[in-house]
């Protein structure tokens, strides 16, 4: 993603927290339609399919629907919807671990993410590499490289400390370029 | 999108490319958007009426605390007297006659007489206590005020707070 882009997004994304509380439903539409696959994205990394992270997603939302002014008041709105994605993905893992459901780590999940991608090989193939990282480092790099949130941002959405986040993105990049360097030549 | 305080590099190097490029956008499951935005629909209602319930109950309460504590005053003002005599009534025609308070501090009216001698002509030392002060007549009014808001703290069941 861009730069511009980024910039666009974050600008689109403001806009419609901005109308958040004179108009709740147009504006969450509207950030659904901006944020919605993004945020599937990003809770996979969590639940570990797809469906799940749906499920999520729309937890995520009706909470937010509930009381609008949580969003509209954030002082960081985007972190703040993508810890209620995260805590809402959190909280299905636990529900799932409690009636016995465990869905294997990424089964159908990744394969449903790896069928639409199957002329990407390579990166098919960093995928694979990135689902090897433990879970919180996993999550961390996402945010980075595919949400492009500052290490505030990500700690703030993760519930940890800019230091933790910063360690953990670290560690994470190394085992990363180690894997990477054959496909990097 | 760097933190340069914590020295991490900007995601330049071909390995954070390749990651970048991994992250394509998963496609929704077909219907979920309509049933998404159902839900929000449903919810942001729902928000709205439990929000204007909430504020509706405490309405009412503040209503029904004043209407008790009215209750109460008035039926307190109603209570006759048993000499009939009105409680609230300030009896302003007559005006009373304050019993002098004698109190064992200094007045400022010692200061001036001059000390009397005692039986065998030595005088007596001055700057002692005296024994006579003034009686304030405002204190009478703060103490009937002080009397009549307890009253009511009585009738009330000890919902004000002690003066």
């Amino acid at each position: 993603m861009s730069l511009n882009q980024t910039t666009d997004f974050q600008a689109n994304f403001q806009s419609c927290v901005n109308r958040l509380t004179q108009q709740p439903e147009r504006a969450l539409t509207e950030i659904f339609d901006l944020v919605a696959q993004r945020l599937v994205r990003f809770a996979i990394t969590i639940t570990g399919n797809q469906f799940d992270a749906e499920d999520a997603l729309q937890g995520a939302f009706a909470r937010i629907a509930f009381k609008p002014r949580l969003l509209a008041k954030a002082n960081a709105p985007w972190p703040y919807l993508i810890r209620s994605v995260r805590n809402e993905a959190l909280r299905i893992i636990q529900k799932r671990k409690g009636t016995g459901l465990e869905v294997t780590e990424r089964g159908s999940g990744e394969q449903s993410v790896a069928s639409q991608i199957v002329h990407e090989e390579t990166a098919d193939i960093v995928r694979r590499m990135l689902k090897t990282l433990p879970k919180n480092q996993y999550q961390v790099v996402i945010l980075k490289h595919w949400e492009e949130l500052t290490f505030a941002e990500i700690a703030e959405a993760l519930g940890l400390s800019q230091n933790t986040v910063a360690s953990r993105y670290r560690y994470a990049m190394e085992k990363l370029q180690r894997s990477l360097e054959p496909l990097v030549r | 999108m760097s933190d340069s305080f914590l020295e991490i590099p900007e995601p330049s190097l071909p390995e954070h490319n390749l990651l970048q490029a991994a992250g394509t956008l998963p496609e929704l499951t077909s219907g979920f958007r309509e049933r998404v935005v159902l839900n929000v629909h449903q919810q942001v209602r729902y928000g709205r009426w439990v929000e204007r319930a909430w504020v509706t109950g405490n309405i009412v309460a503040a209503c029904f605390v004043v209407l008790l504590v009215w209750n109460f005053r008035w039926t307190n003002q109603q209570k006759p007297q048993p000499q009939g005599q009105r409680q609230d009534t300030v009896q302003d025609d007559a005006s009373p006659t304050y019993p002098t308070y004698i109190s064992p501090g200094k007045n400022s009216d010692d200061d001036a007489a001059p000390a009397q001698p005692d039986a065998h002509g030595n005088s007596l030392p001055q700057g002692g206590p005296s024994i006579r002060r003034e009686f304030i007549p405002e204190m009478l009014e703060l103490n009937e005020l002080i009397e009549k808001l307890q009253s009511r703290k009585h009738v009330l069941c000890g919902f004000l707070p002690y003066l």
